[in-house]
């Protein structure tokens, strides 16, 4: 339940965000519509304040949807709960929300070139951390859910940087091998009666097959192997960000290193389930269950996936057809589809290629080979880089603080307290008010007759 | 041959029939065997103060215009019927809640006759219009009620109450004689309607005597500083008494101020205005505040009765048409809201064998529910809450003070009547949500009682509701006053 | 007629109520029937010949009837658009906590119904008063049943509560009673004639009141006692209801009377303060939402900040934060008066609201699980929710007038999300506390049905905000501009208005703002 509150108190931050930015542009533009909001926004001018806060706003709502750094914590948690299924709802599929709009209003983006550098610089910085973190997970979920913030970091560079429709071909393959990837890790948990951890695991490819050549097609795409989805999306992204000056330079190594960070976790999680020895849980659970891979319903879904995942990239080919692009053109106009020459768009996705297969041969050999001692997990990996922590300070205790300290010193002693004390006041001025009756009739005739002066001296004063 | 003057026998009939009820009742006390005495007397105070209230009512209708009858010595006008009315309906819901009262077996009759003469009194010091038959009036029924006080004389409490307000009540008698004295001094008339624009509005004597003056009306209305009698005659005196005394009482008291001013002192307007507004301001404070305080529910009831004085002189205080019609609105559903509280009260006290306190009134709610509601009804309509008359009532009273120019004393009486919650509230809070003490025995039914009680809501909650008609009434009689 | 029926039925069944000699069964089932029938009544509204007409600005069912001829006081009454759905929030509130309180079965039943449907009556005559003396008769008038209702049949601490809540409430009526005849007696009492003013003293008057009776911060020391000691069903009746009656005084009164025509007028110099008050509020009510130890405390500092939200659309003006309002004002009078039952079921089951002594009440209880968490994802404005609707109306109004007002609005929609799933996870989830007993059932029939009819009438106006929004003011005034280079522009409520309206925004804006 902690998860839910974080995911919705996350969601919250990125939808006040958010409505600032359309409040803004209600009075700036006096409309939503976006057509008409994009016409009447370039009229604001680029770079002004309004449009760098709106950017700024929908960045900020974009962020949390999307599960970037630094509103990222949600995620991972919100998968310990829930089925396979929902998870992959939500971490595959609605978290890809945020890349959508950016894309969809990037006529605002282009407006406030900061903000969209930003956007860039958090994809990267957002592939890299959680790449990182995934791979200390232990969690088979944990494991698919970080990669999938990693994955969205390439599609946040990719809307960074004007590739809209790499970002939504990305966005489309990645659904596909990430759902892949969920379904199959829900066929290997329900065989295992719901363990999740994979220590517990291995040897599974003997047993499970069709499972294993599913995965590990998923983790192939996933880690941008050719022929596989991923590569051309992860390619067309690398590729643009290349072209890109300096800056693009930066974000290109940046996802160069994604890759190999990409290769590394996918093939740990692939070699920790599937290779080594049938550890004593592997073959506990799986005598039980004679069939091993679960029933047909549950295993023909991964087959189309498995399918998909593996052809689903050919949709576009850098530097031979572009029908995806072209298909996106009314809304994201394909403003750099590729700029450079093919020989040079070849040599990256071969270098890129080369750091996956690194990548994935250092995966075989601290894993599968068990060659290598696997190195020593860093704290702030486990930690998970102190987010955490930091918000929980940060946010969390002074609220909390502060909400005590007006609680008790303000509601209390001020708001409740004054109006006892009108109480207490009142009742005081009653009983000096009542003093008066002290029951004798000499001083009530007193009082009349002082009564009588007081009016008498009043009207020979004012007569 | 002497030269008898013209009567005007409808003018005088409202008090003569009370004053043959004085007389018949007295007679009864005294022939009629032990046994029927208490009915018959209380039969003949009844029919007094119903043919009192009709007769006035006539009066009303043929008066439309206004003079004056018998040697000037009384108004014949609408103004003074209606308080004439108002005074012989309280009588009439008193007499009703007095049947049951106890009284030694010696004395059943003439309490009764007391009850018609002090109502007798009453409306004879309404119609006056001479400072000799105010005079006259205002002895007539003071005594008569500092008897009814001191009437239970087995009751320490009762004695002291009617000995207190002999003292007290003649010394501030001799105040206003004193003052009708130097206004008669100043202008050689007693007659009200003469003594207007005879000397210099500042001449000294005259002065001094319209001050001596408004401090025995003061006094009559119990308005602070001159209430200190109020809650220790209220509390010693038998309980319907101090209804009738906190409704008909302060009423004259309060109208024949208006009168006496307006008729006669119009040119010191500037002088008593200002003095009502300082009373008024005396009376929210002092009787808001030291009710508040209070357990038994009499002395409060006493209390709220000062503070209501304060609400009621100012629409003295404003001087207006509006202010006369808001001062004879506001007496009607007053006047049935003090007599039903006093009755409850009355009821509570015969039922326990002690004085009505927050205490004991616990649960009364529950267990008597006509008492509990009408009880919590004429709370609210002392505090002014909307469905009650009290309301209409206040509007009226701030709206005529807020139209003459006096918005900071509206203010100031705002503020008492959120104070006067804190004790109005303490009741319904006692009747209703603390829970009562078991009692074994039934508590006795008492028709009379019951039917007064039940009128006295009729009226509070009918006075709200059809405004429009006593406003009429109110307009009619206001309108002959000269402003 | 319709107006005065509304008004007249639920009195008329108070005094049968209080008058039938009967048990508590039947007497609540008279009561409840009657209320049902008052709904149907509002209902017909929608309906047949004399059917309530969306699009006119003029006050309809009106009547109107001598009273207090002495100072032009009358009995006036009449539904402008917006207090036609005010009565029918009224309606529906009494009607579910009627059921409720028959549910749970209320001691002394005649006297309990017959305040309850008096309130009833009370409360749709303060929505319909056309006079300002009728508007207080009737502002008064709930203070009685709601001083016994809380006193009779509260908590143990209700007697310190009932007093602390009608001592503060009736100074702040007080206060208005002076200002309204100082008003009335220069300006008119009647609302639909009387002249317009620019007395900031007044204007106070009137504000202070409201403030008092909302509650706005800082004046809401009676809310806390009162909505923890009151049974669950009057605290949902007093902050599903009678706090929207101070926001219809706002709108009904101060600004049709105080206009801002610049510099000099009160609500031109004074709408910075209030918005002020209305953002410290919000963020306050929040945080001691946040903190507050019980469930009850929860919701009531919730229906503060609820209230400052209002509070904030009201003063920022503008079609699209009043219409907001007014939508949010429906919203919250729904979700609160479930969450207060709620509190009230949950209250009966475990006899305590202590958040640290609950726990673990989803499991086995789905249906009271279900509820609770829709109705708190829909209070704390999950997009799409009518909650949503309603506050993204008045925050983007509100920052039209000022971009950090609005901020204050947004920090608060975070801090909602925290106070209200602190609340759901602490009432549903961790581990069973030690007052919920093991076999504690799930919510009866009953409950559903009473719960569940208020959930269903938020997801309908979660499906059709508009409804509501775009249906409250017919025509507000057209020099009304969205432009804050000119703030101070006179907002016309309803009234005088009569030709035709200029949509602020393209509809299409309009509604992507409230159906993203």
């Amino acid at each position: 339940m902690a998860a839910a509150k974080k995911a919705f108190v996350m969601n919250a931050i990125g939808d006040a965000a958010m409505a600032l930015a359309l409040f803004l542009l209600i009075q700036h533009t006096g409309t939503l519509e976006f057509q008409a909001v994009f016409s009447k926004a370039a009229s604001l001018g680029p770079n002004t304040w309004v449009i760098n806060l709106v950017a700024a706003g929908l960045l900020v709502g974009a962020i949390a949807k999307s599960a970037q750094i630094p509103l990222h914590t949600w995620l991972p948690d919100a998968m310990e709960g829930p089925t396979p299924v929902s998870a992959l709802i939500h971490a595959a599929t609605m978290v890809t929300a945020g890349v959508y709009l950016i894309v969809r209003t990037h006529p605002l983006f282009e407006q406030a070139p900061h903000v969209q550098q930003t956007v860039a610089g958090i994809g990267a910085v957002t592939l890299l951390a959680t790449g990182a973190i995934a791979l200390v997970q232990t969690d088979i979920k944990r494991v698919i859910a970080y990669s999938t913030m990693s994955q969205i970091g390439y599609m946040f560079l990719a809307a960074g940087i004007g590739a809209y429709s790499a970002a939504m071909f990305h966005l489309v393959t990645h659904a596909f091998f990430k759902a892949l990837l969920f379904l199959g890790a829900g066929v290997v948990i329900h065989a295992l009666d719901g363990e999740q951890d994979m220590r517990k695991m291995g040897g599974l490819r003997r047993r499970m097959p069709r499972t294993f050549v599913a995965m590990l097609i998923g983790a192939g795409a996933l880690a941008g192997l050719p022929p596989l989805a991923g590569f051309f999306s992860k390619d067309a992204i690398l590729a643009t960000a290349f072209s890109e000056g300096v800056y693009g330079k930066v974000l290109f190594s940046a996802g160069l290193a994604g890759v190999l960070l990409t290769a590394l976790y996918s093939f740990r999680l692939i070699f920790l389930v599937f290779s080594g020895e049938e550890s004593e849980l592997v073959r506990e659970c799986l005598s039980k269950h004679k069939g091993g891979e679960g029933p047909r319903w549950m295993t023909a879904p991964v087959a189309v996936l498995a399918l998909l995942a593996f052809a689903g990239g050919w949709l576009e080919v850098a530097g031979l057809w572009h029908p995806f692009s072209r298909f996106l053109e009314g809304i994201a106009p394909a403003a750099i589809v590729v700029s450079s020459t093919p020989a040079r768009e070849w040599l990256l996705s071969g270098v890129s290629v080369i750091v996956a297969l690194g990548g994935l041969w250092i995966a075989w050999m601290i894993y599968s080979a068990r060659s290598q001692p696997a190195p020593r997990t860093p704290k702030a990996l486990i930690e998970k880089l102190y987010f955490d922590r930091a918000y929980d300070l940060l946010f969390y205790r002074p609220a909390v603080l502060l909400a005590h300290r007006l609680a008790s010193l303000f509601e209390q002693q001020v708001i409740e307290r004054s109006v006892e004390e009108v109480g207490t006041g009142a009742l005081r001025g009653g009983r000096v008010a009542a003093a008066i009756q002290n029951g004798l009739a000499r001083s009530y005739v007193l009082l009349v007759a002082a009564g009588a002066s007081l009016v008498l001296l009043l009207f020979l004063i004012f007569r | 041959m002497i030269k008898t003057p013209t009567i005007d026998w409808l003018a005088l009939a409202p008090s003569l029939a009370l004053a043959g009820a004085t007389t018949i009742g007295l007679l009864v006390a005294v022939l009629v065997p032990a046994r029927a005495r208490k009915q018959v007397a209380w039969f003949v105070c009844l029919a007094g103060y119903a043919s009192a209230l009709g007769t006035a009512a006539l009066l009303f209708d043929r008066s439309g215009q206004a003079r004056t009858v018998i040697a000037s010595s009384l108004f014949r006008d609408r103004y003074g019927a209606l308080a004439a009315m108002i005074v012989a309906g309280a009588g009439l819901l008193t007499t009703l809640v007095f049947y049951g009262e106890r009284a030694a077996p010696d004395r059943v009759g003439e309490r009764f006759a007391l009850l018609a003469a002090a109502g007798g009194g009453m409306i004879l010091f309404a119609q006056a219009a001479s400072l000799l038959t105010l005079f006259l009036g205002l002895e007539w029924f003071s005594i008569s009620l500092y008897v009814l006080c001191a009437l239970e004389r087995e009751r320490p409490e009762a004695i002291e109450a009617g000995f207190k307000y002999l003292i007290v009540g003649g010394f501030s008698s001799a105040i206003l004689v004193f003052g009708s004295a130097f206004v008669y001094g100043a202008t050689g008339t007693l007659n009200l309607t003469q003594i207007a624009g005879k000397v210099a509005s500042g001449n000294l004597l005259l002065v001094t005597g319209l001050a001596l003056i408004l401090v025995g009306f003061a006094f009559k209305a119990s308005a602070a500083p001159f209430h200190a009698w109020t809650p220790d005659v209220y509390q010693g005196a038998s309980t319907p008494v101090s209804g009738f005394m906190a409704g008909a009482t302060k009423a004259v008291a309060l109208l024949v101020a208006l009168r006496v001013l307006t008729v006669s002192f119009p040119s010191q307007e500037h002088l008593w205005t200002t003095a009502t507004a300082v009373l008024a301001v005396a009376s929210l404070v002092v009787g808001n505040l030291a009710a508040l305080v209070q357990r038994d529910l009499k002395r409060m009831l006493a209390y709220s009765s000062i503070s209501h004085a304060g609400y009621l002189l100012l629409a003295v205080t404003a001087a207006s048409s509006l202010g006369g019609r808001a001062l004879l609105y506001y007496l009607i559903p007053y006047g049935a809201a003090s007599i039903g509280a006093f009755a409850v009260l009355a009821a509570r006290e015969r039922e326990l064998g002690e004085a009505a306190t927050l205490d004991n009134l616990a649960g009364l709610g529950w267990e008597r529910p006509l008492y509990g509601i009408a009880l919590w009804i004429f709370m609210l309509s002392f505090a002014g809450f909307p469905l009650t008359g009290g309301f209409v009532g206040k509007v009226y009273v701030f709206a005529a003070a807020q139209q003459a120019g006096w918005t900071w004393l509206l203010i100031v009486a705002a503020v008492a009547t959120v104070v006067s919650l804190g004790y109005y509230l303490a009741v319904v809070r006692s009747i209703y949500m603390r829970p009562g003490t078991e009692k074994k025995t039934p508590p006795p039914r008492e028709r009379l009682l019951g039917t007064a009680v039940l009128l006295a809501t009729v009226i509070t909650v009918g006075s709200f509701f059809a405004a429009e008609p006593l406003i009429e009434l109110a307009k009619h009689a206001a309108g002959q006053l000269p402003f | 007629m319709l107006t005065t029926s509304l008004i007249a039925l639920p009195l008329a069944g108070a005094l049968a109520v209080f008058l039938l000699p009967a048990s508590k069964e039947w007497v609540g089932s008279l009561a409840l029937a009657v209320a049902l029938a008052e709904l149907g009544l509002w209902i017909t509204g929608f309906f047949g010949k004399r059917q309530f007409d969306f699009g006119s600005a003029k006050i309809q069912f009106e009547q109107k009837h001598a009273w207090i001829s002495d100072l032009g006081i009358s009995y006036h009454v009449g539904l402008f658009t917006f207090s036609f759905w005010l009565v029918g929030l009224t309606t529906v509130v009494m009607a579910a906590a009627i059921a409720y309180g028959l549910w749970a079965g209320r001691e002394r039943a005649n006297a309990y119904y017959a305040l309850m449907l008096f309130l009833t009556g009370a409360v749709v005559c303060v929505f319909s008063a056309q006079d300002l003396i009728l508007f207080y008769v009737a502002f008064e008038a709930m203070m009685i049943p709601l001083y016994l209702l809380i006193g009779v049949w509260g908590g143990e601490r209700r007697v310190a509560a009932t007093f602390k809540f009608v001592a503060y409430t009736m100074a702040g009526s007080l206060l208005m009673l002076v200002t309204i005849i100082v008003y009335g007696l220069s300006h008119g009492f009647d609302l639909t004639t009387a002249t317009t003013s620019s007395s900031v003293w007044l204007f106070l008057g009137f504000a202070i009141a409201f403030t008092v009776k909302a509650p706005l911060f800082p004046l809401h020391g009676w809310l806390p006692d009162a909505y923890r000691e009151a049974p669950p069903e009057v605290a949902a009746v007093l902050s599903g209801l009678i706090s929207k009656v101070a926001a219809f005084g706002f709108l009904r009164i101060v600004f049709t009377k105080f206009p801002d025509l610049g510099a000099g007028t009160p609500l031109h110099d004074l709408r910075a303060l209030f918005l002020a008050l209305s953002a410290t509020g919000l963020i306050y009510g929040s945080l001691l939402a946040f903190r507050a130890p019980d469930f009850r405390g929860v919701v009531a500092y919730s229906s503060l900040a609820q209230m400052s939200l209002i509070g904030l659309g009201l003063f920022s003006g503008g079609e699209l934060a009043l219409s907001g309002s007014v939508l949010q004002m429906v919203n919250h009078g729904l979700i609160s008066t479930a969450l207060f039952l709620l509190a009230g079921a949950i209250e009966s089951r475990t006899s305590t609201g202590v958040l640290k002594r609950l726990g673990g009440m989803a499991r086995g209880r789905p249906i009271l699980a279900s509820l609770l968490v829709a109705i708190g994802v829909i209070s704390l404005a999950v997009p799409g929710s009518s909650a949503f609707a309603g506050e993204f109306m008045i925050l983007a109004g509100t920052f039209q007038r000022g971009w950090g007002w609005a901020l204050a609005g947004l920090v608060a929609i975070v801090l909602a999300a925290m106070y209200m799933l602190r609340l759901i996870s602490a009432v549903l989830h961790r581990e069973p506390g030690e007052a919920v007993p093991e076999h504690t059932p799930d919510l009866r029939p009953a409950e559903l049905c009473i719960v569940g009819a208020l959930l269903a009438g938020m997801l309908a106006i979660s499906v059709w905000p508009a409804g509501i929004a775009k249906h409250s003011f017919a025509c507000l005034t057209e020099t009304q501009t969205v432009s804050t280079t000119q703030p101070s522009t006179p907002v016309q409520i309803g009234l005088e208005c009569v030709s035709a309206t200029q949509p602020l925004f393209g509809s299409s804006a309009t509604s992507a703002g409230v159906n993203p």
